[in-house]
């Protein structure tokens, strides 16, 4: 899409040189054919080393737009963002792409849908009321259980096991809001990229990523009912147990472990060998590797045992 | 499956005769026609009482063993043990067993799915996206409601309803972990039976048991998005409110009442009739039977009470 038009469909007043448009993408991430959005102000530092072609700002924030980059200027950037990421949103399915490709030796059960575009590998298992979305991509060995649904340009590794009624690649959970408390939807553009030799368990969601990738990296396991947010990253061989939530954009370094039920806030960042209690509740990053932690506010394991020790005598 | 096999698939010698194994269980399930283990010096006394002809074992543990075993000494018998289930785990889909059978006014939705060697009662309706995997069973009346998935050589009672997007019989969490992080799998050979008269809600995941059964006992109702771990055993008449999790092999007597958002851990037995209100977190074994408990750390509901009104004044 032009830039004039993307630049039309968010009512901005557009000055400079129009240029084809690939894509949305974040400041840090966008390439110079991509559109990016300012919409708080602890971002305008990154807008200076941003190579985004064109940036969503409001009038305050304008002057911080470098030279060779096109400021469109609007009310409220976040809600604007949302309206255009819209129209970068691909079709659920295309007609307009190749056959899928199966490798030698896989199954597909004919009560699967593989939908065109995507590539599957050798050996695989396909099994009934699996629904492989366009342009996804399997590697070889990999078993998929029945009714697993895997969104358009997802990405599942090699010798992998995703266990039955598991969602990969549903939207991500984000979402503009105006000053009347209204939300818009924000169209999730990216994928979920499972690496090797990981394993997820039954009723599992992993939410496609806003812009770029929500990654699995290899070896990780992943219990039942567990819920991934979009953007997020889960280092190599990590343990999830049944029913975590990991909130948007949170990164864990390789073999955190993360009890059952235990949960973390968004935009976290979690040390390596990093170990949570279950039910723990996690609500800022973790920069010292090799602790294990407990309880909501989140404390230390043992200073958890000893304040619940405590409280036990309140009531002596 | 002969001893030697085993022993050549872990790349270890064997000692003794080389004897048939058809399956592998715990030290004090065994039969004399399956392999077991013994990783720690606490089982040397059930060592002496096992009726398993066929072990995995460390070298300091042989002396235990009973007269004219056979055995394999392994470093690690943890890991041994994880890749020897691999040997008898079954393929989820064989086309050679006999058609399904199925009883009297059943209804089989054309967009469900019943694989070869299943047993399917009289009156029992399946719905569409439903899968029934190899040799499952499901007696008279019961109800199975759009894309219900049931792993193979599940057994579900008679007069049974389960809701859509139930998982039933997929993997148990259980891995065996290396020094470097990894986790190996155990491949979970069991099964999940439902007893009579079981009610289960949509997308709950109740896990196959990794020897053995994980059992949901006659008359147990569970609300939505339930997890239950490989080998558990729920007795009858409970109830489970939604979004409860059981751990790994932990046990209920009848009539336990688990409210909303509460959990158990692994390997914990609970006495008959123990209710358990919201968001409780259940971590050590209840022995008396008719208690009513809340929180985490879990107590009695009447301490309970009396802390939250001992911390609400700590404000003041």
């Amino acid at each position: 899409m032009d830039l004039k038009e993307c630049a039309k469909i968010i009512n901005s007043d557009f000055e400079g040189i129009s240029f084809e448009v690939t894509g949305m993408n974040t400041l840090k991430d966008a390439s110079k054919s991509e559109i990016s959005f300012v919409s708080n102000s602890k971002y305008i530092k990154d807008i200076q080393s941003s190579n985004a072609g064109a940036i969503i700002v409001d009038k305050s924030t304008k002057e911080f737009v470098p030279k060779g980059c096109v400021a469109l200027v609007v009310e409220s950037p976040y809600w604007e963002m949302a309206t255009l990421s819209k129209h970068f949103a691909p079709p659920i399915e295309d007609d307009t792409l190749a056959e899928p490709k199966i490798g030698e030796g896989t199954i597909v059960s004919p009560k699967a849908e593989i939908a065109r575009g995507a590539l599957i590998g050798k050996n695989c298992t396909i099994m009934a009321h699996v629904y492989i979305g366009a342009n996804a991509v399997i590697g070889d060995n990999t078993i998929i259980y029945p009714s697993v649904t895997i969104y358009r340009d997802c990405r599942v590794g090699s010798n992998c096991i995703i266990h039955a009624n598991t969602t990969i690649g549903s939207d991500g959970f984000g979402f503009a809001t105006n000053r009347l408390g209204e939300h818009r939807k924000i169209y999730q553009n990216g994928n979920v990229v499972v690496e090797d030799n990981v394993e997820i368990g039954s009723s599992t969601t992993i939410d496609r990523a806003a812009f770029g990738t929500t990654l699995i990296k290899h070896g990780v396991r992943i219990d039942n009912l567990v819920q991934v947010g979009h953007n997020c990253i889960i280092g190599e061989h990590s343990v999830l147990v049944a029913q975590a939530g990991i909130s948007g954009s949170t990164t864990m370094g390789r073999n955190v472990v993360m009890g059952g039920q235990s949960a973390t806030a968004g935009h976290l960042s979690i040390a390596p060998f990093t170990t949570m209690a279950a039910r723990s509740g996690v609500t800022k990053s973790i920069n010292q590797s090799g602790l294990t932690f407990a309880g909501f506010p989140l404390v230390e394991h043992k200073i958890w045992l000893k304040l619940q020790a405590k409280i036990a005598r309140l009531i002596k | 499956m002969l001893f030697s096999n085993v022993a050549s698939h872990l790349k270890l010698q064997y000692f003794g005769e080389d004897l048939e194994i058809d399956s592998m269980n715990e030290l004090d399930l065994s039969s004399p026609s399956q392999l077991t283990f013994a990783v720690h010096k606490k089982y040397a006394s059930k060592l002496s009482s096992s009726r398993a002809k066929a072990y995995l074992i460390t070298d300091t543990l042989v002396e235990f063993l009973p007269k004219d075993s056979s055995y394999i000494i392994c470093d690690d018998v943890s890991i041994s043990m994880a890749y020897a289930t691999k040997l008898f785990n079954k393929k989820p889909i064989e086309p050679q067993l006999l058609a399904a059978i199925i009883g009297e006014n059943s209804y089989i939705d054309t967009m469900a799915k019943v694989e070869n060697g299943v047993i399917i009662g009289s009156n029992v309706t399946i719905m569409a996206g439903a899968y029934i995997g190899t040799n499952v069973a499901i007696g008279d009346n019961t109800i199975i409601y759009p894309n219900v998935t049931i792993y193979r050589d599940c057994v579900i009672g008679r007069d049974c309803i389960i809701h859509a997007g139930v998982v039933i019989g997929a993997d148990g969490f259980g891995f065996s972990h290396t020094k470097e992080g990894e986790h190996i799998k155990i491949y979970q050979n069991g099964n999940v039976i439902i007893e009579d008269s079981v009610e289960i809600g949509a997308n709950c995941a109740i896990d196959r048991a990794v020897f053995n059964s994980t059992i949901i006992r006659k008359g147990t109702k569970i609300d939505n998005f339930i997890h239950i771990a490989h080998n558990c055993d729920i007795g009858e008449h409970c109830i489970f409110v939604a979004q409860t999790g059981v751990g790994g092999s932990t046990k209920l007597g009848r009539n336990c009442v688990v409210s909303g958002q509460s959990a158990f851990s692994d390997h914990i037995d609970i006495a008959p009739f123990s209710t358990f209100t919201a968001r409780s977190g259940v971590t050590k074994s209840i022995a008396e039977s008719g208690g009513v408990y809340s929180g985490y750390p879990l107590m009695n509901h009447r301490d309970w009470k009396r802390l939250q009104a001992r911390i609400s004044k700590l404000k003041e």
